[in-house]
């Protein structure tokens, strides 16, 4: 749906040239294995994210690539191949804004799941909702799960959850948690949720949009003043 | 080396009171506080090398250093847009700034923190450092960081700093 958040598709990426401190083109799958060919090269401009829409640097049409972000943890998420000169670094992730990666050619658009990688597309999704929006879920990131329903009671559900990149994987260990399926809080609730399991959806297994991070409180204040 | 001290209106504690009463000590509720003591520095007359201290707590899980309300996460835009201006504007030429230390407890421990410090250099043009140990108020003095406590620091690279620099 267009016009209410920005959805973002992981992929691998090798930074075959750099163009300025925030222009680059990258290969998304190993590039010894098919000679370094310039022509398979993705090109892309690190510095139109979330972030920078949020405050107004660009269009919110115009975004790219996903923010590299700080995770849970202090560990780096997002697109970790930026942000810019001179931390890019040579080889990262990069989550490519759908409209932007379907808009490039068949011949280099990146495999989901990433070549060589397990699980289901949605693990490798990510979506943002733009900031300023008369929506709960504005300004939120949620991170594509794959997840089985064990149980509901109302909106809450008791579902088992995989690591991103591991459902189908043999020794994977999922953990059963309880969540409110109607609380942006938790998940993506609300119009045009990208999460298919129950709330009468019918199905039991399939993807489960956990809320992960955000735009960061300091840009949105910065929007707002802007705004004032 | 001068420091000139900006401390966290949350991070009280952990600072000498006597460094608190310093002329060159700043309490900081925000980013914006950065701004106020680097224009009171460069108003007073010309001084030997100073290292700007931002002194305050992490957060527990990122280890990134929390200056009153904001913390200081080079990959929040807005706090890099900040830092970039403050680059941009020469103003810690005019001090005679020669590094930044991010004093709170393991600032250059995770991912997060070695990617701040990285792009706080490389947009101020200085040295910015961190910590690799938990900081408490016997690493201060009344004349702020002890240099006796200098392997405690680190650059990105997880270089110490120079002894001119402590």
């Amino acid at each position: 749906m267009h016009g209410m958040r920005w959805v973002f598709r992981a992929t691998g990426g090798f930074v075959g040239r750099i163009e300025s401190a925030t222009r680059i083109a990258f290969w998304p799958d190993e590039p010894a294995d098919h000679g370094f060919d310039p022509s398979l090269l993705i090109m892309t401009d690190l510095s139109r994210t979330p972030a920078a829409a949020a405050l107004g640097e660009i269009s919110f049409d115009a975004v790219e690539v996903d923010d590299c972000y700080c995770g849970p943890t202090g560990d780096l998420r997002g697109t970790t191949l930026g942000p810019r000169w001179p931390e890019i670094q040579v080889a990262g992730a990069v989550y490519l804004e759908q409209r932007f990666r379907d808009r490039l050619p068949d011949a280099i658009r990146p495999a989901l799941p990433p070549k060589f990688m397990s699980g289901r597309a949605h693990e490798y999704t990510t979506v943002v909702y733009w900031p300023n929006a008369d929506d709960p879920r504005a300004g939120r990131r949620y991170a594509g799960h794959h997840a089985e329903l064990l149980e509901e009671r109302g909106t809450l559900a008791r579902v088992v959850v995989f690591s991103p990149g591991t459902s189908n994987s043999p020794g994977a260990q999922p953990r059963t948690l309880w969540v409110d399926l109607g609380s942006p809080d938790d998940t993506d609730a609300g119009p045009h949720s990208m999460t298919e399991i129950g709330l009468g959806r019918g199905r039991r297994s399939g993807a489960l949009y956990l809320i992960s991070t955000g735009i960061p409180a300091t840009v949105l204040e910065s929007q707002n003043a802007a705004a004032r | 080396m001068t420091p000139l001290h900006i401390v966290s209106n949350r991070a009280l504690d952990v600072v000498p009171a006597t460094m608190l009463r310093a002329p060159t000590t700043v309490v900081a509720a925000s980013l914006h506080d950065v701004t106020r003591a680097l224009t009171a520095q460069a108003a007073r007359p010309p001084s030997s090398p100073i290292a700007i201290d931002l002194v305050g707590h992490s957060t527990s899980a990122h280890q990134l250093l929390r200056l009153g309300s904001t913390v200081i996460d080079a990959l929040d835009l807005a706090v890099f847009r900040f830092f970039e201006a403050i680059g941009r504007s020469g103003i810690l030429r005019d001090i005679n700034a020669v590094c930044l230390r991010l004093l709170g407890c393991e600032t250059a421990t995770s991912a997060c923190g070695v990617r701040t410090m990285r792009l706080l250099s490389s947009v101020l043009a200085i040295p910015v450092y961190g910590s690799r140990k938990r900081l408490s108020r016997t690493h201060h003095t009344a004349q702020g960081f002890n240099p006796i406590f200098r392997h405690v620091l680190v650059d990105a690279t997880g270089d110490v700093p120079p002894a001119e620099l402590t």
